[in-house]
């Protein structure tokens, strides 16, 4: 029994240690080497969930990198910009995606639930502090615990490719995202039959106190570090039914987020064709609202006094018809092209 | 409680500690312990069916008292039959009432009569066909005289729910069990460390195997309409290996866990996807409940000593109530049958006991005429899961339908299969071939390797278990 119960011992203790220094080697490496070291040009970048990860062609837009990410919560987001800012001290601007979905209760399922965790924890486990772990751990720890040997693992062979790639500067083993160049167009079968909003009157009224906390530390962080953020809603199709709390999304802007600016591109004209679905840019979409964005950074938005009047006075430009309508003319995109 | 949850985890180290350490071996605390643990095991999953299993203990312990003391053949019968009658008037109850409701309706419906007996909102206590079929071993050994009635009650109930194999077993018999129960247990180095090995490799398979298997067959299963034949028939796969590493991996973890206690329970799997022929697939499938139903049915049917129409009808008897102990729906019955017709010419030709002990012994490879025969064997079994599998017979018989169409010819496409899951369950399957002699496929692997060797597989098993784990499924047999 004693024979046993010490080889026992012996065996966990030495698993757990194995794991320990494993886990500490793998996490110092990935944070020291240029693992997120960005372009030196770069000096905006968008981040955020699927709505700027489809929107911004950064191809098309000077000196800008988009790491938005489909399904990312703040919590993830915060992380990020936390390494992103600390390793690209040439970054002074961000961009935030804020639209209305990320302030909804559900939500806390894209940092929590056991879908999402085996893909973000092994990404962000290197850049996870303590009190991270112990809010993921609160809310769930079996995924949690699963997801722990697979981070380890995973940045194992993080590390391998990463020693063997020979280009040493921020990589697709990141996983930080990037624009997502979306073919699809069933924006006319959305219209013709719109979803049901899945929001329950009690759900309507609840907000992710999670997300919008760790929304606020990151705007907080971004200010210690001299980086400015501005928070930004990517063109939404009319017919987007998510915008049901925009009472809630109001207020919060109004008092939690007085700090930062809200560049609002909801209404920016584009064509059923032109949406991958009623919140998402195709391709083309993404073509034509980056290049517009480009046009406003060189027209030296961000200096402006009233940005939104300024995007709004230049978003009428573009429309020879209601803009509600979401319609722009095939002249006005190809002239757009050529700026 | 799942086997394969934290709370387990947590459980069972400490159990094991009160159980060697603060009992100090006396075995009455030993016992009370077991029984506490069991019941707290069994509380976890629902605590108002813990009523259920103490009413079922009692009752099969005081008639089993009263069987052994009757003095006359009918009061002896009237014991018996009134356990036999009470218990599966339980299992009737809860399993079978709603089956047997909607079937008597829709009868009677095509026969142009209307009645409805309604259904109700019956929830099935968990384990209730295991620790039923425990009880009825119980008081028929005692009818028969093979037994002696244990006068102990919590020695009685530790044996009906030693939390091990009270949920999805291996039925254990009281000849077996009860003894090992009475009798002093001294902690066994070389049984604890096998025991632990065979937990690690029943995790191995539930978690690794099992339930990665499960996402693709229920994929597939689910929408089986929007698949290829050839698709599907990939479907029927991993159906077939998803259900054989569950509930023999279930096994595992029970018989490496109760090895832990110093209890040996039985086999239950003996690599049944190496059967030449169906009868062997039946000795070495779910072989405590293939037993049980011998023993319990087929014999007092008079099994095969009525000549051959006895034979083949009492064949077909075990095959479809084995169909139905599964559960209510026909497709478990169509399953059972499936599998009575497989082994009809076996018994007809008398050639049912041809190959009784493992394929291949000692050799590395099967000749080609044994690897033919476990092709077949294979082949009919992933056949008769579609209709264990299906969710009733009609789609039972689409997919089949859709299975043999042009399609068939086609690359399965539309599941995005991992390839590294691909590439274990084939690893799976050459340890399972190599270590076929064994109780369990790694008893014997590494056992003679230099520790820190044998240690690294261990460990690599481990983290594959967490680095593969699937989305957490219930064990299939918890349903039955």
């Amino acid at each position: 029994m004693k024979q046993f119960t010490i080889k026992l011992i012996s065996f966990v203790l030495l698993f757990l240690i194995l794991i320990f220094i494993t886990t500490f080697l793998s996490n110092k490496l990935i944070n020291n080497a240029n693992y997120y070291k960005l372009s030196d040009t770069t000096k905006f970048v968008v981040f955020g969930n699927s709505h700027s990860e489809c929107a911004f062609n950064d191809s098309l837009i000077r000196n800008f990198k988009n790491l938005g990410n489909s399904g990312e919560s703040y919590f993830y987001t915060y992380l990020k910009v936390k390494k992103i800012i600390s390793s690209n001290r040439q970054i002074k601007n961000v961009f935030i995606e804020f639209t209305n979905n990320m302030i909804e209760k559900s939500i806390d399922s894209w940092t929590f639930d056991d879908t999402y965790l085996p893909i973000r924890i092994p990404t962000y486990f290197p850049l996870m502090d303590y009190s991270d772990f112990r809010l993921i751990w609160t809310y769930n720890y079996k995924g949690f615990l699963n997801c722990v040997p697979k981070s380890i693992l995973k940045n194992i062979g993080r590390n391998f490719k990463y020693v063997l790639c020979a280009e040493k500067g921020f990589n697709k083993e990141a996983h930080f995202g990037g624009y997502l160049y979306l073919v699809r167009d069933k924006t006319d079968s959305l219209v013709n039959n719109p979803p049901i909003s899945n929001l329950n009157e009690k759900t309507k009224s609840e907000i992710s106190e999670i997300n919008i906390k760790y929304l606020v530390k990151t705007i907080e962080f971004c200010k210690l570090n001299n980086v400015k953020v501005f928070l930004i809603r990517s063109p939404l199709h009319s017919k987007y039914t998510g915008n049901e709390n925009k009472i809630k999304f109001r207020e919060l802007l109004r008092f939690q987020l007085i700090n930062s600016e809200f560049l609002d591109f909801k209404d920016f004209p584009l064509q059923n064709y032109e949406f991958g679905d009623l919140e998402h840019l195709n391709y083309k979409g993404a073509r034509i609202f980056s290049i517009f964005f480009n046009n406003l950074l060189d027209l030296n938005l961000l200096n402006k006094n009233n940005k939104q009047d300024f995007i709004n006075n230049e978003i009428s430009k573009l429309s020879f018809s209601e803009p509600s309508n979401n319609v722009v003319t095939k002249n006005h995109i190809n002239k757009m092209t050529f700026k | 409680m799942l086997f394969n949850s934290l709370n387990f985890a947590i459980f069972l180290p400490i159990v094991f500690i009160l159980y060697w350490f603060a009992t100090k071996g006396n075995l009455k605390l030993q016992n009370i312990l077991l029984l506490v643990a069991s019941y707290f095991f069994y509380a976890c999953w629902d605590w108002r069916f813990m009523f259920l299993l103490i009413f079922s203990t009692l009752l099969d312990y005081y008639t089993g008292i009263k069987i052994h003391e009757a003095n006359n053949q009918r009061k002896k019968l009237f014991w018996l039959w009134l356990s036999i009658g009470v218990n599966l008037g339980f299992l009737g109850v809860f399993k079978y009432y709603n089956f047997f409701a909607t079937s008597f309706s829709e009868g009677l419906s095509l026969l142009g009569l209307k009645a409805n007996l309604g259904s109700l909102q019956i929830i099935l206590p968990v384990g209730i066909s295991f620790y039923t079929f425990h009880g009825l071993s119980y008081v028929i050994d005692l009818y028969k005289n093979r037994i002696k009635p244990e006068r102990n009650f919590i020695d009685y109930s530790v044996f009906v729910s030693f939390f091990p194999l009270l949920v999805a077993g291996p039925i254990e018999r009281a000849t077996h069990l009860l003894p090992q129960i009475l009798k002093k247990r001294e902690f066994n180095y070389s049984k604890a460390v096998d025991g632990l090995r065979q937990i690690l490799w029943g995790l191995f398979k539930k978690i690794v195997i099992a339930d990665n298997c499960a996402q693709f067959a229920n994929t597939i299963f689910n929408n089986s309409h929007d698949y290829s034949g050839s698709t599907l028939i990939l479907g029927a796969l991993f159906f077939t290996f998803q259900i054989y590493c569950d509930f023999s991996g279930y096994s595992d973890i029970a018989l490496g866990t109760a090895r832990l206690f110093g209890i040996d329970l039985l086999r239950n799997f003996a690599f049944p996807y190496f059967s030449r022929d169906i009868a062997e697939f039946w000795r070495r499938w779910h072989i405590s409940l293939s037993s049980w139903f011998k023993d319990y049915l087929y014999i007092p049917l008079g099994g095969s000593k009525g000549g051959m129409w006895m034979k083949i009808r009492n064949t077909f008897i075990i095959f479809l109530v084995s169909g139905f102990w599964h559960g209510a729906n026909w497709t478990f019955i169509v399953w059972g049958f499936l599998n009575a017709l497989y082994i009809m010419p076996s018994i007809v030709f008398n050639t049912h006991r041809n190959n009784l002990d493992i394929v291949a012994r000692g050799k590395y490879l099967p000749t080609i005429k044994e690897f033919f025969a476990i092709g077949i064997t294979f082949s009919l079994t992933v056949f008769a899961w579609i209709f264990f599998r299906a969710a009733n017979v009609t789609h039972a018989f689409s997919y089949i339908s859709k299975i043999f169409s042009s399609s068939l010819f086609t690359i399965p496409h539309g599941i995005g299969i991992n390839k590294s899951i691909m590439l274990l369950i084939v690893l799976f399957f050459i340890i399972e071939w190599f270590g076929r002699e064994h109780q369990y496929a790694i008893a014997h692997l590494g056992t003679k390797w230099y520790k820190p060797v044998r240690w690294a597989m261990y460990y690599g098993i481990i983290l594959s278990i967490f680095y593969f784990s699937g989305k957490e499924q219930q064990f299939i047999y918890f349903q039955f």
